[in-house]
C-alpha cells in the first residue's frame, strides 16, 4: 500500500515528512496531516482578505458618512433598506473575519 | 411647585472621535461576549452603554436593534452547530414577537413625541430597572438553589404546571424538551417583542420565560432566543429606520466589537455549567439595573418633575458609567476565565485518557510478541 499518490495530490512536498508515516501510518492519516499542514495557511490568507475587505468598508463608509447619513436618516424606504443592507454587509464581512481570527489566535477549533 | 410646560427637543446624533469609536469597539466586544453567554442579545448593556456616552435614548435603542439581527443570524449558525437552538420553538415565539415589536415602537414613539429625548431616557431606564432587577434576582436565587441542592440545574415548579395545560394546539419543542400549548408561547412571544422594541432588551423576557415557564433548558433557551432576536431585530430596524433613528456609525462600530465576542461568549458556554451561566448573568444584570437606577433622578430633571443640580447629575453619570462599564469587565473577565479553565480541562483529559491508551497498545504489542 504506497501512500505517494495521496501526499501529491495535496501538493505538500514529500521532503520533511517523515519516512516512517510510510511504514505505519494509513492514507488516511497522511492526508489528514498533509491537510493540517495546509489548513492554517488558507486561513491566513482568507483573514487577511477580510481583514482587508472590511479596513476598505470601513474606510469607505466612514469617508462617505457625511453624504450617506441624509440618505440613511431620510425616513423613506430606500434610506431603511440601505440601512439593513449595509449592517449585513458589515456583518458578514466581520463575521467571518472575526471567526478566521479567532481560528489563528487557537481560541476557536480549525474547521 | 409649579413647573415650566416641557418642550420635546428633536433627536440628534452624536459626534464621534476616537475615543468614542474604541469605547464602542469595546462595548461592542464585552456586550457580544455576554449576548454569546446569556443569548439575551447583550443589549442590555449597550443601550445603556450607549446613552451613558451621550446617545439619545430612542437612537441607542434603534441603532442597537439594528446591530442586534445580522449578530444574531450569526449566533444562531453558531449555536445552531452546537444543538442549542430549537428552530420550532424559535418560529413559533418569532410570529408573535413581530406583533409585539409593532406596538412596542409605536408606544416608543408615542413618548418620544409627547416628552421627547428625555421622556425616552426615563421611560427606558425605569423599565430597564424593573425588568432587570426581577429576572436578575430570580437567576441568582435559581442559580443558588442548584448550588445548594449540588445538581447542575433546578426544574422550577413552574413549567410542569404549564405543561399540565391541555388546551390545543399543542406544540412539541424537541431541543427543548417541552410540550406546551400554543396559548402559552404566543404572549411569551409578544412580550419579547414588544420589549425589543421598546427598550431592545427582548432577551430578558424571552430567555427566563423559556426557561421558567416553558422549561426549556438554559442553552437551548439562549440559543433559540438569538433566532428570535433575528426576526425582531429585522422588523423592529426597518421600523426605527423609517423614524431616521438608526445611527448606523454607532452600529458598524458595535458590530465590529461584538462579533468577536459573541463568538467567544458562545463557546463559553460550552465550557461551564448552567448555573454557572445562570449566576454570571444574573448578576450582571442586577448591576446594570443599579447602573440605570442612578440616572434615573437626572432624567427625571431632565423632564422638570423634580431638581437636581448640575454637580449632581455630573456625579450621577460619572458613578452610572462607573457601575456599568466595571461589571461589563469583571463580567467578560469571568467568562473568559471560565472559557479557559474549561479547555485546560479539556485538554487534560484527552492527555490522560492517551496515557490510558498508551500502556494499552504496548501491552497489545507485548502479547501479540509472545
Amino acid at each position: 500500500m504506497s501512500v505517494l499518490p495521496k501526499v501529491q495530490d495535496t501538493g505538500i512536498r514529500l521532503t520533511g515528512v517523515d519516512p516512517a508515516l510510510g511504514q505505519g501510518c494509513s492514507d488516511e492519516k497522511v492526508t489528514e496531516d498533509a491537510a493540517a499542514q495546509g489548513r492554517p495557511r488558507r486561513i491566513v490568507a482568507r483573514f487577511l482578505l477580510l481583514a482587508a475587505a472590511s479596513a476598505a468598508m470601513y474606510l469607505l463608509f466612514f469617508y462617505s458618512c457625511d453624504r450617506l447619513l441624509p440618505l440613511l436618516t431620510s425616513c423613506t424606504l430606500i434610506g431603511a433598506l440601505v440601512v439593513m443592507g449595509l449592517a449585513l454587509g458589515f456583518c458578514l464581512v466581520y463575521g467571518a473575519c472575526a471567526g478566521y481570527l479567532l481560528e489563528l489566535l487557537g481560541i476557536r477549533e480549525l474547521e | 411647585m409649579e413647573h415650566a410646560a416641557y418642550v420635546a427637543e428633536p433627536v440628534s446624533f452624536i459626534s464621534i472621535d476616537p475615543v468614542t469609536v474604541l469605547t464602542l469597539v469595546a462595548l461592542g466586544f464585552l456586550g457580544g461576549m455576554l449576548s454569546g453567554f446569556i443569548g439575551s442579545g447583550g443589549a442590555f448593556v449597550l443601550t445603556p452603554g450607549m446613552m451613558s456616552l451621550g446617545v439619545p435614548g430612542p437612537v441607542a435603542v434603534a441603532s442597537n436593534m439594528c446591530h442586534k439581527f445580522p449578530k444574531a443570524l450569526v449566533g444562531v449558525r453558531r449555536r445552531r452547530r452546537l444543538g442549542h437552538v430549537d428552530l420550532k420553538l424559535g418560529v413559533v415565539m418569532a410570529a408573535s414577537s413581530i406583533v409585539g415589536v409593532e406596538v412596542g415602537v409605536g408606544v416608543q414613539n408615542a413618548i418620544l413625541e409627547k416628552w421627547g429625548t428625555a421622556g425616552s431616557n426615563l421611560y427606558i431606564s425605569i423599565i430597564f430597572v424593573l425588568v432587570l432587577t426581577v429576572v436578575g434576582v430570580s437567576m441568582v436565587r435559581d442559580a443558588r438553589r442548584a448550588v445548594l441542592l449540588g445538581c447542575d440545574d433546578t426544574t422550577p415548579d413552574l413549567p410542569r404546571r404549564i405543561g399540565g395545560l391541555n388546551i390545543p394546539p399543542m406544540l412539541t419543542f424537541k431541543e427543548a424538551r417541552a410540550r406546551v400549548t400554543l396559548w402559552v408561547t404566543l404572549p411569551l412571544g409578544f412580550g419579547t417583542g414588544l420589549l425589543a422594541a421598546t427598550i431592545a432588551v427582548g432577551g430578558f423576557i424571552g430567555v427566563p420565560s423559556m426557561i421558567y415557564i416553558i422549561g426549556a433548558p438554559t442553552f437551548v433557551a439562549s440559543g433559540t432566543e438569538l433566532l428570535i432576536a433575528f426576526f425582531s431585530g429585522l422588523v423592529g430596524t426597518y421600523e426605527w429606520a423609517m423614524r431616521g433613528l438608526v445611527d448606523l456609525r454607532l452600529v458598524v462600530l458595535i458590530l465590529g466589537g461584538s462579533l468577536v465576542g459573541v463568538q467567544v461568549g458562545a463557546l463559553g458556554t460550552s465550557y461551564v455549567r448552567e448555573y454557572t451561566v445562570k449566576f454570571i448573568s444574573g448578576v450582571v444584570m442586577v448591576l446594570a439595573a443599579i447602573s440605570r437606577a442612578v440616572m434615573v433622578p437626572a432624567y427625571l430633571s431632565d423632564v422638570g418633575l423634580i431638581v437636581v443640580g448640575n454637580g449632581t447629575r455630573a456625579l450621577l453619570a460619572t458613578l452610572s458609567t462607573l457601575i456599568l462599564y466595571g461589571t461589563l469587565v469583571s463580567a467578560g473577565t469571568l467568562i473568559v476565565a471560565a472559557m479557559v479553565r474549561g479547555k485546560r480541562a479539556a485538554a487534560l483529559q484527552r492527555r490522560a485518557g492517551e496515557r490510558v491508551d498508551a500502556p494499552r497498545a504496548s501491552e497489545l504489542s507485548s502479547a501479540a510478541g509472545k
